[in-house]
């Protein structure tokens, strides 16, 4: 991308903007075709086939984020994106989520964030309509922890969201229903 | 005739996934000529669905390969899309 500085106020107002991410929706990088953008923007996904993204709504207790740290290795940037995503409880279904989660090599989520922006996590920025590509330094994968804990506190799934890409998230204008829709 | 165009998925593409599902104004249309319905089976929380997903139109087609630049279409020639039958 060329160097272009674009100026930023974030001073217009003194309301809350809330941290966090509220609810995910992930699928295998494998699974997306095709990537349409407009001005700059993801506004939809082909698919190989329905159904293919599933819907992941964690605990809302202030826990779950999605961070993008830059970092710079002499003249090199690179972003390690981490998401976290906290569920609570301990049955079999979990077990059997994260055990299935764990083999999955290169996934993609899509984040929605308290304050209602969308993120893509799992994808690099992309320039026009085509095909994904992949987070370039490192795929994107879950890494999923079970813990009992103890009495004084709750057992839950945990999943750890790690990729390194050259370049932050893509947004997108994907509504809930637009993405359940495929 | 000589001057129309129709628009369709490649052929390529259509072979590697039959089923393939794009969104057309927030709705799910598969690339594909036929409608295609999606069956899912129940869960302890979620009931089974049926899902019929429509057929994209011309005017579908047409929409992904001119405002979308979709890859996977091509416009081609009414008597070319002919003689390939």
């Amino acid at each position: 991308m060329p160097c272009v500085l674009t100026g930023v106020n974030s001073v217009v107002d003194c309301n809350n903007n809330f941290g966090g991410i509220v609810k995910s929706f992930a699928c295998k990088f494998a699974d997306i075709t095709t990537v349409t953008l407009t001005a700059g923007e993801v506004t939809g996904f082909t698919m190989a086939s329905t159904g293919l993204w599933k819907t992941y709504v964690y605990d809302l207790d202030g826990t779950a984020n999605y961070n993008q740290p830059g970092a710079i290795n002499n003249n090199r940037f690179s972003t390690e994106q981490t998401a976290f995503l906290k569920f609570k409880g301990f049955t079999k279904a979990y077990v059997d989520a994260a055990n299935n989660a764990k083999d999955c090599c290169d996934v993609v989520f899509i984040h929605v964030l308290a304050n209602g922006t969308r993120v893509i996590q799992g994808l690099e920025v992309q320039a026009a309509t085509g095909a994904p590509a992949r987070t370039a330094n490192r795929s994107t994968r879950i890494i999923p922890s079970l813990n009992t804990d103890t009495t004084q506190n709750e057992s839950r799934m945990e999943f750890s969201v790690t990729g390194n890409a050259n370049s932050f998230s893509m947004t997108t204008t994907m509504t809930d229903s637009a993405i359940t829709a495929l | 005739m000589e001057n129309e165009f129709i628009y369709k998925v490649k052929d390529s593409f259509k072979k590697e996934y039959p089923n393939a599902v794009t969104l057309i104004d927030g709705v799910g249309v598969v690339l594909s000529e036929n409608d295609f319905t999606e069956e899912t089976t129940g869960t302890l929380s979620d009931p089974p669905k049926t899902r019929v997903f429509r057929a994209a139109t011309q005017e579908d087609l047409k929409h992904l390969y001119e405002v979308d630049k979709h890859p996977e279409i091509e416009k081609i020639s009414a008597q070319t899309a002919k003689k390939a039958k």
